[in-house]
């Protein structure tokens, strides 16, 4: 892989440009001292840091996107990992199927799901903004679980499980001592990134949120309607910093490569 | 050896009529055994033959269909699996990949209550045993194939199983480490004197291992003896054929002369006979096998009872035995001989005429349909 010839280099140079050029561009603008955002920033600060942090609705965002993103993520892996071990290992009638169905959120734009929502909540709501929110996200983070774990457990040898339960083990010590170790990296892997799916999702948090229960995309976005100036460039920065931390940590304990291009 | 655990009960296993089908599919039918305490049983055949689904029903992987299984006297074919208490070793090893090899060891113990510090000592003793203890701290994906297999046995023996079920254990392993790995589980058989169950589709390796050997074919037991018995009076022509080799000769009997059927043999000159263990009817076809030891080499003017004759194809050096493969009329038959210093045999070139001889008890007659 070291020959890389010219024509190659150049259009790996452009990817890399054409991705990252966006989020450096927020980054930057982040750091202005002026009041209005611009390109390239003079000089630096952190007054809009200051700015967002102070900031009561921000700050509360913050907190509701983080606390929703925990939730959710959780609540889809206590649905998924029981699922997938079955679909697994038991493999009943319609398995595909049924799986198929659990990664269809995958491929359906979150705005129609949102709609449904909507519509669902107000026929039957849950009553409360922050659960019919953790329910929409639930359904948007379980594909990204499932994938990884079905992936991790299906390459996985089941005579291991056979090994436990012959040595002594019922089936609950089998799944907390053997089977959940076994698929432990798909499913920190799917969480993580589930996570920051929901973190990041503004359709279902638009929808459904309440003042009280605003996500911070839907916040950032409510106020880039009536301001220009550099605090969403901040907040965002600060969002960017937190998906980038956790993906770091992801890579370090696991590395994402091998899970997330491990497919399914 | 001392495992501090005290010894169980004998291990008695008594398998009634046991049966487990798949569909329309009988993959073990109506099978009934008796494995003494103590004993080392290989269940051999090919694969397909239900050996394998045997061992996962006395396991307790396989709920089987229909029959029971005794352990002591006591029905286990409703036990769940985890509450039977045998040891088992896997084809793959089926070592937990994120235990050390101490922990995977005292897995059984720690399920059964054991403190951890207790456990991991047993651990340490039964690693002893099959010379792992110094890498007791590694984890499995830094040993070996033969390695990992070590700990799979200490660990299928650490909490003193009264039963002990090997699944192929050595197929995945090279033929020089297979050998060690099957003598050095014989020995540890024997100081631990677990009644133990070794599943293979290698006939030298169930001679090698076991105290008797349960022969599969279809899903039923074809031959449950000795492997001296197996190999000198095969029950059926599946078990002559499917331990050790054999010669095979075609034939019919043409008449019954005090009992004993003589036989014409295609291309074999002179009525012969053999012996049998079923009645054998007038114009019944049959197939007479011979081993290649008892193949007798003769001069090709020699006639001294039935032979066949042949051309030598080609002589073969097996270490201290030569076989010699002949074409005769009856297709190609082998025999073998010890590479004596005469040189008699080794002198035999392709293409000299040559007469195969046998005693009238060696060859032994099976009826065909």
């Amino acid at each position: 892989m070291n020959h890389f010839n010219l024509p190659l280099r150049f259009y790996v140079g452009a990817m890399v440009f054409f991705m990252l050029a966006p989020i450096l561009v927020i980054v930057a603008v982040a750091f202005t001292p002026s009041e209005f955002a611009s390109f390239p920033p003079r000089g630096v600060s952190l007054r809009w840091f200051e700015k967002v942090l102070n900031d009561p609705t921000f700050v509360g965002a913050l907190w509701n996107s983080l606390r929703l993103g925990l939730v959710s993520t959780l609540l889809a892996s206590v649905i998924t990992v029981p699922a997938t071990v079955f679909l697994v290992r038991h493999k009943p009638p319609g398995a595909r199927a049924l799986q198929t169905f659990m990664l269809s959120p995958l491929s359906l734009p979150t705005i129609i799901l949102a709609v449904g929502l909507l519509f669902l909540n107000a026929k039957m709501g849950l009553g409360s903004s922050f659960w019919s929110l953790v329910a929409g996200h639930t359904v948007i983070v379980v594909p990204y679980i499932m994938r990884t774990v079905f992936a991790v457990y299906s390459s996985a040898n089941a005579e291991i499980e056979h090994a436990a339960a012959v040595h002594g083990a019922s089936p609950f010590a089998v799944f907390r001592h053997v089977t959940l170790p076994l698929l432990k990296p798909g499913l920190l892997a799917g969480a993580i990134f589930g996570f920051l799916m929901s973190f990041d999702e503004v359709s279902v948090a638009l929808l459904l949120s309440d003042p009280k229960t605003v996500t911070l995309p839907v916040s950032i976005l409510s106020y880039l309607v009536h301001n220009s100036d550099p605090a969403v460039a901040a907040v965002s920065t600060i969002q960017i910093a937190i998906a980038v931390g956790t993906l770091l940590i992801l890579e370090r304990l696991f590395g994402v490569r091998n899970l997330m291009f491990s497919s399914r | 050896m001392n495992l501090p655990s005290p010894s169980r009960s004998a291990g008695h296993l008594a398998i009634r009529s046991l049966s487990k089908h798949y569909h329309d599919q009988h993959a073990v039918n109506n099978i009934t055994l008796d494995i003494h305490p103590g004993e080392f049983v290989a269940l051999l055949g090919p694969s397909g033959c239900g050996k394998t689904t045997l061992l996962r029903c006395i396991a307790g992987l396989v709920q089987p269909t229909g029959g029971d299984i005794l352990i002591d006297g006591q029905s286990i074919a409703h036990r769940p699996v985890h509450q039977r208490g045998f040891g088992m070793v896997f084809q793959s090893y089926a070592l937990f990949p994120h235990m050390s090899v101490v922990d995977n060891v005292a897995f059984s113990l720690r399920m059964r209550g054991e403190a951890k510090e207790k456990a991991r000592e047993q651990a340490v003793e039964a690693l002893r045993m099959v010379q792992m203890a110094p890498l007791a701290h590694r984890m499995p994906s830094q040993l070996s194939g033969g390695q990992q297999q070590r700990v799979a046995l200490a660990r299928a023996v650490v909490a003193r199983p009264r039963l002990l079920l090997l699944d192929e254990p050595f197929s995945a392993l090279d033929a020089k480490l297979r050998e060690a790995m099957q003598l050095e589980v014989r020995e540890l058989q024997r100081q631990l004197k677990v009644t133990t169950i070794f599943v293979t589709h290698d006939q030298s390796e169930a001679m090698v291992t076991a105290d008797r050997i349960a022969v599969l074919n279809a899903g039923r037991v074809e031959q449950f003896d000795t492997p001296v018995a197996s190999y000198d009076r095969p029950a059926s022509l599946f078990v002559a054929d499917f331990i050790g080799k054999m010669n095979r000769l075609t034939g019919r009997v043409q008449q019954t002369r005090n009992g004993q059927p003589i036989v014409q043999f295609e291309g074999v000159d002179g009525e012969a006979s053999g012996t049998t263990s079923t009645r054998l009817s007038v114009d019944q076809a049959v197939m007479g096998v011979l081993r290649p030891e008892r193949t007798r080499l003769a001069p090709a003017d020699h006639s001294d009872g039935p032979g066949i004759p042949g051309v030598v194809r080609e002589v073969i050096f097996v270490g201290e035995r030569l076989a010699i493969f002949v074409d005769t009329p009856s297709g190609s038959l082998v025999a073998t001989e010890q590479n004596s210093t005469s040189g008699a045999f080794a002198r035999l070139q392709s293409g000299d005429a040559v007469r195969l001889e046998w005693a009238e008890s060696d060859l032994l007659l099976f009826p065909v349909q």
